[in-house]
């Protein structure tokens, strides 16, 4: 195996050791502020995997995978951060 | 070739930063911090690797693909954990005990606590308007208006009805936890649905019981704050623990919940303003198992005015209820609290003098019976017991009693109060319902 070829490989076993433990912060929380976080965490992986199946098959477009999964992952950081404000605060109401 | 070794490196560096990132995750104490770990340390991990693959690749375009992956995430996560943060603050994640100072406070709002998604919280402000139970329970004044209030007790004496209860508008329940705290809110709540009473939790962040009290800080600061540090995310977790589980019992009715992060004493004086005060026995004001002398209860019954029961267990039905008479000034309490409360009209009240056969208790008893009576209650003056009974007698004394009335939980403090003999204590130590004026 090609030093390339360890490296992948063992990035890739990180990788899924990582997904594991913010997996489990995902379903323990506690708190939902928690939840998000995690969720934001997962994007990133998932953003490190593709990237690191780009690696592995030699196909390039997985970059460009990686590249839209950081975009949407933005997003998708911004969207919840502002549901969660909006729905304490429709639960609890302004001070 | 180099490319190669250059992108296996940056590409290991990027995993290895991003498995530190998820252990920061799994690891770290509150939100604020995991948030930390998550979009710094993971975006550099992520961006690492898109760059390490885009030079591993090769090509000109896989290179720039990397680049620009890591230049957007660069630029990008500032934005995203910011809005993160001030979203988890907003919705009240809960610190971390280590934290000192919160310099949000007073500049965001902040919801009070968020641990389970989704659930919904009810504000007394919202609740519907509390039953009453008489049609004539809305004077404020128990014996109707017009005639004297003795004219009225005594025609309605005559009548044979007893006079309509004070009206029950609000009851506190402390949460603080502990293993008796869920019968405490099943009494609480069982109290409120049949006096329509509105509810409100308590539950209080005690930062005034953090003095290292408990080990000796052996090697200075660092380990005494550690150790208030341990004792308030304990105390946390309790709080936490006791208020999901009074909304769970609480269910579809509508009660209301305050919680102070460091308001214990102003939080006593709240809760005397309320008609009664109900707590959990055994446990300290922060949720730890404590003896007698420390509990919540003696606190907040010496510090409010407001009647306090004390709830070990809730008992299958009340019939019979022992009313222990001292000497003590705080003794003569005993039957106006019952009266105000209404609560419990069709027990039986046994009052219990200790003390000579016509000292001040047995006065003090017969007065209280005769109180009592007036307002409707049956209630029995039993015969005088000397103050210091042997253990045995004072355990039969109090066995059979769901109910007990008494002053103070003991009236001794320091080490020999280890030996229990007083009646207070023995009465402490079995009874399921503990009324404290």
């Amino acid at each position: 195996m090609s030093f390339l070829g360890l490296c992948l490989t063992l990035a890739m076993v990180l990788i899924a050791g990582a997904i594991l433990a913010v997996a489990w912060r995902l379903l323990a929380g506690p708190s939902s502020a928690d939840r998000v976080i995690a969720t934001d965490m997962l994007g990133l992986l998932a953003i490190a995997l593709a990237a690191l199946v780009a690696g592995l098959t030699g196909q390039q477009a997985f970059l460009d995978v990686a590249l839209g999964i950081a975009v949407f992952g933005f997003l998708a950081a911004i969207a919840f951060a502002c549901l969660l404000e909006r729905t304490s605060a429709t639960q609890e109401g302004p001070r | 070739m180099i490319s190669d070794f250059l992108g296996g490196v940056l590409i290991l560096a990027g995993a290895a930063i991003i498995a530190v990132a998820a252990l920061g995750l799994l690891r770290l104490p509150d939100p604020f911090t995991r948030m930390h770990a998550a979009t710094k340390a993971g975006v550099l991990g992520a961006g690492l690797t898109m760059l390490g693959v885009g030079i591993a690749l090769g090509s000109i375009p896989a290179v720039m693909t990397g680049v620009a992956g890591m230049v957007f995430l660069l630029a990008t996560s500032p934005l995203a954990s910011h809005a993160l943060g001030r979203a988890a603050y907003i919705s009240g994640a809960p610190l971390a005990p280590a934290t000192f100072t919160d310099a949000l406070a007073g500049v965001l709002p902040r919801n009070v606590i968020d641990i389970t998604p989704g659930r919904v919280v009810r504000r007394s402000a919202t609740a519907a308007e509390p039953r009453l139970t008489a049609p004539d329970a809305v004077s404020p004044i128990p014996f109707g208006s017009g005639a004297s209030p003795m004219m009225a007790s005594t025609a309605r004496a005559l009548a044979g009805t007893a006079p309509a209860p004070l009206p029950m508008r609000s009851i506190t329940a402390w949460l603080v936890g502990g293993p008796h705290q869920s019968h405490a809110t099943a009494f609480a709540l069982s109290v409120g649905r049949d006096t329509g009473a509105a509810v409100t939790g308590f539950s209080a962040i005690d930062s005034g019981a953090a003095d290292p009290s408990g080990p000796v800080p052996i090697g200075g600061a660092a380990w005494s704050h550690w150790c208030n540090d341990a004792r308030r995310q304990r105390q946390r977790d309790h709080a936490i623990a006791a208020l999901s589980d009074f909304e769970r019992q609480a269910g579809t009715n509508s009660v209301g919940m305050r919680h102070l992060e460091d308001g214990f004493d102003r939080l006593i004086a709240v809760a005397g303003s309320s008609d009664l005060t109900i707590l959990p026995a055994l446990v300290d004001s922060m949720g730890e198992p404590a003896r007698f002398d420390h509990e919540i209860a003696d606190r907040v019954s010496l510090a409010s005015a407001t009647p306090v029961v004390r709830v070990r267990h809730v008992p299958q039905g009340i019939t019979q209820a022992l009313v222990i008479v001292a000497d003590t000034p705080r003794c003569g309490h005993l039957g106006v609290a019952v009266t105000r409360l209404g609560l419990w009209r069709d027990v039986d009240f046994h009052l219990l003098p200790l003390g000579a056969a016509d000292g001040v208790a047995t006065v003090r008893a017969r007065e209280t019976a005769a109180l009592m009576q007036q307002h409707g209650y049956t209630a029995t003056v039993l015969a005088a017991h000397p103050p210091a009974l042997d253990v045995w007698q004072a355990q039969r004394l109090v066995q059979g009693y769901p109910l007990v009335v008494m002053a103070r939980l003991s009236n001794r403090r320091g080490v020999l109060a280890m030996m229990r003999t007083d009646l207070h204590e023995i009465a402490t130590d079995q009874a399921p319902l503990i009324l404290l004026p």
